[in-house]
């Protein structure tokens, strides 16, 4: 108990001249908001206090169910917390000055909604915030997959702006950035390969799943170590009220859960697993091999120590493993498998208008590909990751702030790949703190700046701006964001093939950090009852990316060289929900363009500098997302349509034999060499799918339920290509129609 | 509203429906490539054609739609190149055509390869005029001066080879096993771009004691022992190049050479189709030399087993007198 006053004592003295002031003669409330049925945080609850003057305060709940209201006159207030789909929670509190009301708000689930309300700042498939996007479970189930239950990498697919290469792979770009440069975390877990081997799947299964914020650019002061995008996934705690089982069964995927309370309304566990059997189901009913196998297992506990504080402690561990060439027989098996362990504690310290998270969690992830026992190319990442993260709330400012350590270590073995890097064997240090205030303006117009200061052991001090300006005025949102971001590691990969998802960490090969500047301005509108249309601009400046050399020596290996680029491009959506009705269609354009200098390109391309569009540069996608309740069956319809991606076309193929010297061209057989075309100039067939799925919960008992599932991938047979392998002109198809049914028991 | 997600649908299906062709390999209007040169030193000239196609490999069998000429521009002399398919040493096959005839010191040449629609690839060389090579003491000094008279445009693939061997010794190891043979190993030691220029020509210093080191690195790599070195002789060798051959920035790098018109003198086509011919004039230093630089002129006798953890090796034979 006296460590951990000292350690808020000493906290407060470091903060006190610079963080907002709540504190004098008036009197703060703030609490914690959770579904009384499970215990479950609660996102977006309206928390309104009206005094007897009429005057009205509030506050949303935040994804930890946490809201804060300060400075309120002391005096009596009423108090009324809303949410739809919940009763509405009414209490009286009388506040003395200086005095704190902690409350915890458990709402009973119902149909009330209150009379007033504040908004939230964001909600909806349509609706994005400078960049942000907060995906909930519903959001996620709405997207038909081949499973019962939803995954969030599925919506990410529906997502303007990113872009997969196939259904197979895990490779995800999200407005230009590559998947290396994506930071994916999952209760503040370093998790550094999300997505499965097949599509459909990623460690966040939407079961799981609280909420996920998706930071497609521009994003804040919190996060650090990547360039592009970011992927906060929380999950939710097991029930702390009664015993949950669920099971659910499906010819891609089979999953369990167990939850259930340890101390009754205090401690909760979670415990999920999740195999694929698409391995061994699939090849029954489709005329295509499909060698995947892969699965993830998650754990959590979680406590409520009290109404300031609580702790969690969560593990991960998925696996894949598969061939993705379109010759399966001879292709190199590639696997990798996520180990991630951490622990989160949340605290609203009494004395302070503060919520503060802790994080520390262990996070390694291991690549190999080729044969098992002696596989070609092997990379792993280990490290820790220590983060506080703090935030302390004024009338008119928020301020953000927190400091980190993470010295991941990084091990490669190439195997040739690239001619210049062979084995790399880094630890690099990422230690730094981060300031970023937010200040209301007025009502509608609030300003975000912040700065971190950062310091990467060799590469030594660096500063990262960053800003966000947010501007609301009746049904209308401007944002406007931007910054600067830098990552201390860099992923490798030969995107050359792209059946070769291979990814070598390392760190930078040359010095130069991978690095990124970012802009966005947004523009939201709701335009009548039930619909809202976005627009949002993005531009990212690219440097100290490492693509492959451009070489005439077909496939096998090549040299590794710095690139540079720019990604931009315009996100559109437009949402509609009318009763039953939910809909929303999307339109991403975007244009990537990398820049490679090279000294054997001035003969063949005309200059020592190669720009070209890389292979994830997808320019346009169209997604039409339509769900509705026809008979008591809920039915999902989506559609994606995405233009053809670059590739290099090729004029033909010769020999080369290497005159250095008196060659005996008689005896010299020289080397099988190709001319290709300009790089990655021609386009592939452009990419469209629809998908479709049926599903009818069943109640029976009183807390039980049963839920049917069947549905069409690729309904209508489209035979897209996920490879084309130039040298030999095999094709490599996505998966073909394939109906599906699944279901799943809870009780 | 609902309606105008339906037709969304539509017209996007329409679209995505237009799009399917695809076309990796785009042709090449250049029809061969060529390598090769003309060598003044050579009663047969030769030069490998390729055709460019639209699959990968070297292996090149069957017939080839091609007919060889050169031209000597500077007489007029057109000679036809008979064309035979070679069988190569990893069992892919190619197409080399081939001539009888020397080509002469500063003549101009045009090699014609010509498809039968009359699409052809061309070159055109100079043989470089011809040099003498003088080297000063060469048997009794350790850095001996060489001297190029004459001026060919490029010297290419300048080095100097120690045509060096293991000397056995007599005891074999164990005792009672066979005496392992000599094991000969020459090592070229590179001397391109160390020329000094002269008033007629080029100087190199060809520095024995130091090449002894590269020597002596290379016997290592190959796990034979570097004390028990002798040396049979010494070559100094060089290409006299074209004005051509040179390729860019100096190197033969393959990873540069490699990308398409990079070093290229192939018009309508790719490749390099030089002229040229090969130097070379040995020497053999004597003994006194040959010791002082690090050589054995007599092996010992190591009786003493040797268990080197780079090589594993039973002692090196030794000859008791060579």
């Amino acid at each position: 108990m006296a460590s951990r006053f000292s350690f808020w004592a000493v906290l407060l003295v470091v903060c006190a001249p610079v963080l907002p002031q709540a504190f004098g003669q008036s009197a703060t409330v703030r609490g914690f908001v959770t579904d009384a049925s499970d215990g479950q945080a609660l996102q977006g609850v309206n928390v309104a206090l009206r005094d007897l003057g009429g005057n009205l305060r509030g506050s949303v709940s935040d994804d930890d169910g946490f809201f804060i209201i300060t400075r309120l006159q002391p005096g009596r207030w009423m108090l009324r917390a809303t949410f739809i789909g919940f009763e509405t929670w009414t209490d009286t509190l009388d506040l003395g000055a200086e005095a704190t009301a902690r409350l915890s708000i458990e709402l009973t689930p119902g149909v009330e909604m209150g009379e007033f309300v504040v908004e939230a700042e964001r909600d909806g498939g349509a609706t994005i915030a400078a960049g942000v996007q907060t995906v909930r479970p519903r959001d996620v189930e709405l997207v038909p997959t081949p499973d019962v239950s939803g995954d969030l990498v599925s919506y990410l697919a529906t997502m303007p702006g990113v872009v997969s290469l196939g259904d197979r792979g895990g490779q995800v770009f999200i407005r230009g950035g590559e998947p290396s440069h994506n930071l994916s975390l999952l209760d503040g877990m370093y998790i550094h390969q999300p997505f499965h081997i097949l599509g459909f799947y990623s460690a966040f299964a939407s079961d799981l799943l609280r909420n996920a914020d998706i930071h497609s650019g521009a994003f804040s002061s919190k996060y650090t170590g990547r360039m592009s995008s970011v992927i906060d996934v929380h999950t939710r705690n097991g029930n702390n009220q009664s015993m949950r089982r669920t099971f659910s069964f499906a010819p891609f995927v089979s999953m369990a859960i167990l939850e259930g309370p340890v101390r009754r309304g205090v401690m909760s566990f979670l415990f999920s697993g999740r195999a694929s059997t698409i391995e061994r189901v699939a090849p029954r009913y489709i005329d295509q091999p499909v060698p995947y196998n892969f699965g993830d297992f998650f754990g959590k506990v979680h406590a409520t120590l009290s109404r300031s504080h609580q702790v969690s402690a969560s593990a991960i561990h998925t696996y894949d493993r598969g061939k993705l060439a379109e010759n399966v027989e001879d292709s190199d098996e590639i696997r990798w498998h996520n180990t991630a362990y951490g622990m989160r504690y949340l605290v609203a310290p009494p004395m302070l208008a503060m919520l503060g998270e802790i994080l520390f969690s262990v996070s390694r992830l291991e690549m190999t590909i080729g044969p098992p026992d002696e596989p070609l190319r092997t990379s792993a990442i280990d490290g820790f990751n220590f983060a506080v993260n703090l935030t302390n709330y004024g009338q008119r400012t928020n301020v953000d702030w927190g400091f980190y350590l993470r010295p991941p270590q990084l091990d490669a073995e190439l195997g040739g790949l690239f001619q210049n890097l062979e084995f790399t064997s880094d630890r690099i240090l990422a230690t730094g703190a981060y300031f970023e205030p937010e200040v209301s303006v007025t009502p509608d117009l609030r300003i975000r700046a912040g700065l971190i200061a950062e310091f990467l052991g060799d590469q030594g001090f660096h500063m990262e701006p960053r800003f966000r300006v947010m501007y609301g005025r009746g049904p209308h949102q401007f944002s406007l964001a931007g910054g600067l971001y830098r990552q201390e590691m860099v992923g490798i990969n030969d995107r050359r093939d792209a059946t070769n998802v291979f990814t070598a960490w390392t760190g930078s090969p040359t010095g130069n950090l991978p690095s990124s500047i970012h802009g966005l301005v947004g523009y939201n509108v709701s335009l009548s009852d039930g619909m809202n249309l976005s627009a949002e601009a993005f531009y990212k400046d690219l440097s100290g990316l490492f693509v492959s050399e451009w070489t005439a020596f077909p496939r096998f290996t090549t040299r590794l060289q710095e690139a540079s680029g720019r990604a931009m491009g315009l996100d559109l959506r437009l949402e509609l929900q009318r009763g039953k009705f939910y809909g929303f269609v999307n339109y991403g354009l975007s244009s990537v363009e990398y820049s490679a200098m090279q000294e054997t390109l001035p003969v063949w391309f005309g200059s020592d500098e190669v720009r070209y569009r890389p292979p994830h540069d997808r320019r346009h996608q169209i997604n039409l997302l339509v769900s509705t309740t026809l008979a008591g069956f809920d039915v999902s319809v989506r559609w994606n349509l995405g233009s053809g991606l670059p590739y290099s076309q090729i004029r033909g193929f010769d020999g080369f034999v290497l005159m250095d010297g008196p060659t005996d061209v008689s005896r010299e057989p020289g080397m099988a060499r190709v001319i290709y075309d300009q790089p990655y100039g021609g386009i592939l067939p452009s990419y469209h799918r629809l998908d479709l799925s049926v599903d009818r919960v069943f109640q029976y008992g009183d807390d039980s339920f049963i839920t049917f599932q069947a549905g069409l991938v690729n309904a209508y047979d489209n035979a897209n290509l996920f490879s084309l392998d130039v040298f030999t002109l095999r094709r490599n198809y996505q998966l073909p129609l394939i109906p599906t049914a699944g279901i799943k028991f809870e009780f | 509203m609902r309606n105008c997600f339906l037709y969304l649908l539509f017209c996007g299906l329409l679209w995505a429906g237009c799009d399917q062709n695809i076309e990796p390999i785009v042709g090449e209007d250049r029809p061969y490539t060529l390598w090769g040169f003309l060598d003044a030193n050579a009663d047969t000239q030769r030069v490998r054609v390729f055709t460019v196609e639209e699959r990968l490999g070297t292996d090149r069998s069957g017939p080839i739609d091609a007919s060889v000429a050169s031209v000597n521009l500077t007489t007029g002399e057109t000679i036809r190149w008979a064309g035979r398919q070679i069988t190569f040493a990893d069992t892919s096959m190619g197409h080399v055509f081939e001539a009888a005839f020397r080509a002469v010191h500063e003549e101009q040449y045009r090699l014609e390869v010509t498809r039968s629609d009359g699409s052809k690839s061309t070159a055109t060389v100079t043989i470089p005029p011809p040099v003498t090579v003088e080297l000063v003491d060469e048997r009794n000094r350790t850095v001996v001066p060489a001297f190029i008279h004459g001026k060919p445009p490029n010297l290419v693939d300048v080095s100097v080879v120690y045509d060096a061997i293991t000397l056995p010794p007599a005891n074999p190891w164990p005792p009672g096993s066979t005496t392992p043979e000599a094991v000969r190993l020459p090592v070229a030691v590179s001397y391109s771009g160390k020329e000094e220029p002269t008033a007629d020509g080029w100087k190199y210093e060809i520095n024995l004691r130091q090449d002894f080191e590269e020597v002596r690195e290379v016997f290592e790599l190959n796990c034979l022992r570097p004390d028990l070195i002798a040396l049979r002789r010494i070559d100094f060798r060089f290409l006299a190049a074209d004005e051509q051959w040179d390729p860019p920035n100096g190197s033969f790098n393959p990873n540069l050479l490699i990308e398409p018109g990079t070093f290229s003198n192939v018009t309508n086509g790719y490749g390099f189709f030089g002229g040229g011919y090969t130097v070379s004039t040995r020497w053999i230093p004597t003994n006194l030399v040959l010791r002082n630089v690090g050589y054995r002129t007599a092996g010992p006798c190591p009786l003493q087993p040797q268990d080197t953890p780079d090589c594993q090796l039973p002692p090196e034979p030794c000859l008791r007198d060579r």
